[in-house]
């Protein structure tokens, strides 16, 4: 298992960080997350993936929002969000699925729990019904297209209270 | 492969010519020291002096001082009309000392001097008197007072001038003949280069073998060829020379002279060898750090030091699969607070080369600092990187534990980041340690009378812009001796130190200084005062028919006053700086 690990994180170049620390810097999750610490950010990730520790059972993977921001900004060149996508896979194949959220149609993932959570309590309550969440993005369009319709409005009304409020 | 070792300065030395400097020193015959007539010229340095000094009141009132006969005001001094103008009025009326009251020495003195030198006149009667950044420059918002102190000080240098002397300039000759202390790879190189330009060399090397530290390397960096192939040919050369002598299992007995002639004994313990040099070069070398009492060091056997390691690269048997190595032992401590340099450079060299042989092999460096400087090293330092070489940073508050009873089984490091012990199996742990002095360097530099920094390496005369000279003249300096020094390093500087060494070697004579202290025998008490201060060891106490006196050698006199000021009695005095003339300029600032 390790070497697998190992092999992804040599091809997404994870050992040529410097640990400067810029990913952390850039990262949005450092602002939206109150756990979030050293552990479960990109560099102590790496560092944790180098040391070879178990990182397929470590929440660290399942805090990123892919948003590629850590990537952009790194001056030695890792690649840490392919690295993280291809280790959720890795996990998923090995049902370590505890962190993730599946879709209830087609079963497919579709965001870590941890994301989940800071969408609900970003909404306000009946800003979009609680199964919609559920459900994949493209699923929800399938089984949710007429609803949704309906609900958006409410949905921009909520945004537009909070851009007030900011 | 041979080609590669003969500098371009070598293939020069056959068809050089020597250009002696033919130049005149002046007449010093024309002494003229009876009866001063001083000429006084005052420059206005266009706006800089004339915009805040009254210049012609200047020049009145020296008209008015004691032996004053001649005075007058340049718009600048240093222009082709101002010189002409003094050389003409020295001729014109006959002058015997000059003063130019104007910029700062450290610029136009030579210029002035040669002027005085083309008019016949010893360049030493020529006296400065700086009413620029002393005087114009400093009191620009007070004109008055700036004048006022402009008269002092040009009264002041009228006051010395009255007593100024001629000096004479002479040569020393340099024997073409160099002793190189040290056949490493440094030591080699400079006996090759000197040899290579036609002088004789005497190479002396305390070990059975030349080589120096070198020997015990496998493969050099950057180019990971074997060092034994790039040694053997350099010993080789320096064998065979026929300039070049060599002498192995023996030491430098004795050193004694100043720079063109050094008198040397040389000893292997059975046979003693004299001969004269002109220049010396120190190319001792260093030795590796060995951690006693660190890590388990040398208990367990599992635990060795870079030079081990290279031992059983080079030996080439099954190695083994998990290598811990620890770097900073020893280094950047209290007790030994400088960087090795290059240890962290070997460390990646024999990492990567650990990993290339078993790509399954696990190595972990635990670092402090990677110190991978320049492109090589830094390209060397992500090649290791990505062969999988770990690095994990330790503090020496935690500094990392080698686990193991008969053997070292493992390490145990404190991650700062991830603030865990991690436990790394180990079944050779390697501790990169730095080069320290050699043990006996202090005897040496007793003997040469050079130098060393408070870490025992040899001190250079400074830091930047001399680097790989003593502040004695005809010593040099190169490789490890004077600090830790890759092979890259060493070689450059052992071709610079044989440049600089070659030099007066080449030349045939030595320009010896003229300002020079001296010492009155009347005075000389024999206390040795002068002996410790002087910076050039150019002072040494000889016995004669009133006892113990201090005598200085010219040659080596760089004329720094340091013995002036020192002694006691007022026996050290220095040319052009004497008591009778000093003091006369500080008569005539408080009489006024």
């Amino acid at each position: 298992m390790a070497d697998t690990i190992n092999e992804i994180a040599s091809q997404c170049d994870l050992f040529l960080c410097v640990e400067c620390g810029k990913c952390v810097a850039a990262c949005p999750m450092t602002e939206i997350f109150k756990d979030f610490s050293y552990e479960v950010s990109p560099r102590g990730m790496i560092e944790k993936t180098l040391m070879d520790f178990d990182v397929l059972t470590d929440i660290g993977i399942w805090f990123c929002l892919t948003c590629d921001v850590c990537t952009e900004i790194c001056p030695a060149g890792v690649r840490y969000r392919d690295f993280v996508e291809r280790v959720r896979q890795l996990a998923i194949q090995r049902g370590l699925t505890e962190h993730g959220l599946f879709c209830r149609r087609c079963g497919g993932f579709f965001l870590p729990r941890h994301t989940l959570e800071y969408i609900s309590e970003q909404l306000e309550d009946g800003a979009i019904p609680d199964e919609y969440l559920t459900f994949c993005p493209r699923c929800r369009k399938y089984d949710f297209g007429e609803k949704m319709k309906e609900a958006i409005p409410d949905r921009r009304k909520a945004l537009l209270r909070r851009a007030a409020k900011l | 492969m041979e080609k590669a070792h003969i500098s371009r300065s070598q293939k020069l030395a056959g068809d050089r010519q020597i250009r002696r400097q033919t130049a005149g020193f002046g007449n010093p015959a024309r002494a003229n020291c009876d009866l001063p007539r001083i000429g006084v010229f005052v420059c206005h340095c266009g706006n800089n002096i004339g915009g805040v000094v009254r210049v012609p009141e200047v020049v009145e009132y020296a008209r008015t001082l004691p032996d004053v006969a001649y005075a007058e005001d340049n718009m600048y001094s240093c222009s082709e009309e101002g010189l002409s103008s003094i050389k003409e009025s020295i001729v014109r009326h006959k002058l015997n000392r000059v003063i130019v009251a104007s910029c700062t020495p450290r610029t136009h003195e030579p210029l002035f001097k040669r002027a005085c030198e083309e008019a016949g006149l010893n360049k030493y009667l020529f006296e400065f008197v700086n009413i620029r950044e002393h005087c114009s420059w400093i009191h620009m918002h007070a004109p008055d007072e700036a004048t006022e102190k402009a008269k002092a000080l040009v009264r002041m240098g009228v006051a010395k001038a009255r007593y100024l002397e001629p000096q004479e300039e002479f040569q020393s000759d340099v024997y073409p003949a160099a002793l190189v202390i040290g056949g490493g790879v440094a030591g080699m190189t400079a006996a090759l280069n000197l040899a290579n330009q036609g002088f004789v060399v005497h190479l002396v090397e305390r070990e059975a073998e030349l080589g120096g530290l070198l020997r015990g390397v496998n493969k050099v960096f950057p180019t990971y060829e074997d060092a034994g192939e790039f040694l053997a040919p350099l010993i080789q050369q320096v064998e065979n020379h026929p300039r070049i002598t060599t002498y192995l299992r023996s030491e430098v007995e004795s050193v004694e002279g100043f720079i063109g002639h050094f008198q040397v004994r040389v000893t292997n313990g059975h046979r003693e060898a004299e001969f004269e040099v002109g220049t010396v070069i120190v190319a001792t070398g260093a030795q590796e750090f060995k951690p006693y009492g660190y890590y388990g060091y040398p208990m367990l056997p599992n635990v060795v030091t870079p030079l081990e390691l290279e031992e059983m690269l080079k030996k080439g048997f099954e190695f083994p699969r998990n290598v811990v190595m620890i770097n900073c032992v020893g280094a950047r401590i209290a007790e030994r607070p400088y960087c090795g340099r290059f240890c962290c450079t070997a460390a990646l060299k024999n990492a990567v080369l650990i990993k290339e042989r078993d790509p399954r092999a696990k190595v972990y460096i635990l670092q402090r600092d990677v110190m991978a400087y320049g492109e090589h090293i830094e390209r060397h330092y992500r090649r290791a990187m990505e062969l999988g070489v770990r690095f994990i940073r330790y503090s020496l508050d935690r500094p990392p534990e080698v686990v193991g009873v008969r053997q070292a089984r493992e390490v145990k490091v404190f991650h700062q980041l991830i603030g865990k012990e991690l436990t790394l199996p180990a079944d050779l742990v390697v501790l990169v340690t730095p080069l320290v002095p050699q043990p006996d360097s202090e005897k040496l530099s007793r003997m040469l009378k050079v130098p060393r920094g408070s870490e025992g390496f040899f001190l250079e005369a400074h830091l930047k812009l001399r680097p790989i000279e003593f502040a004695t003249d005809g010593i040099y300096l190169c490789g490890s001796a004077r600090y830790p020094s890759n092979i890259i390093e060493s070689v450059s500087q052992a071709y610079a130190a044989s440049a600089k060494a070659a030099t007066p070697m080449r030349q045939g004579f030595v320009q010896v200084e003229a300002i020079t202290a001296f010492s009155d025998e009347h005075l000389c008490t024999g206390c040795g005062t002068c002996v410790l201060v002087c910076p050039f060891s150019a002072i040494e106490l000889r016995v004669g028919e009133n006892g113990q006196k201090s005598w200085v050698n010219a040659t080596q006199c760089k004329g720094c006053g340091s013995c002036v000021a020192a002694c006691p009695n007022g026996a050290m005095q220095q040319r052009g700086f004497t008591d009778r003339q000093v003091l006369s300029m500080v008569e005539a600032l408080v009489s006024s």
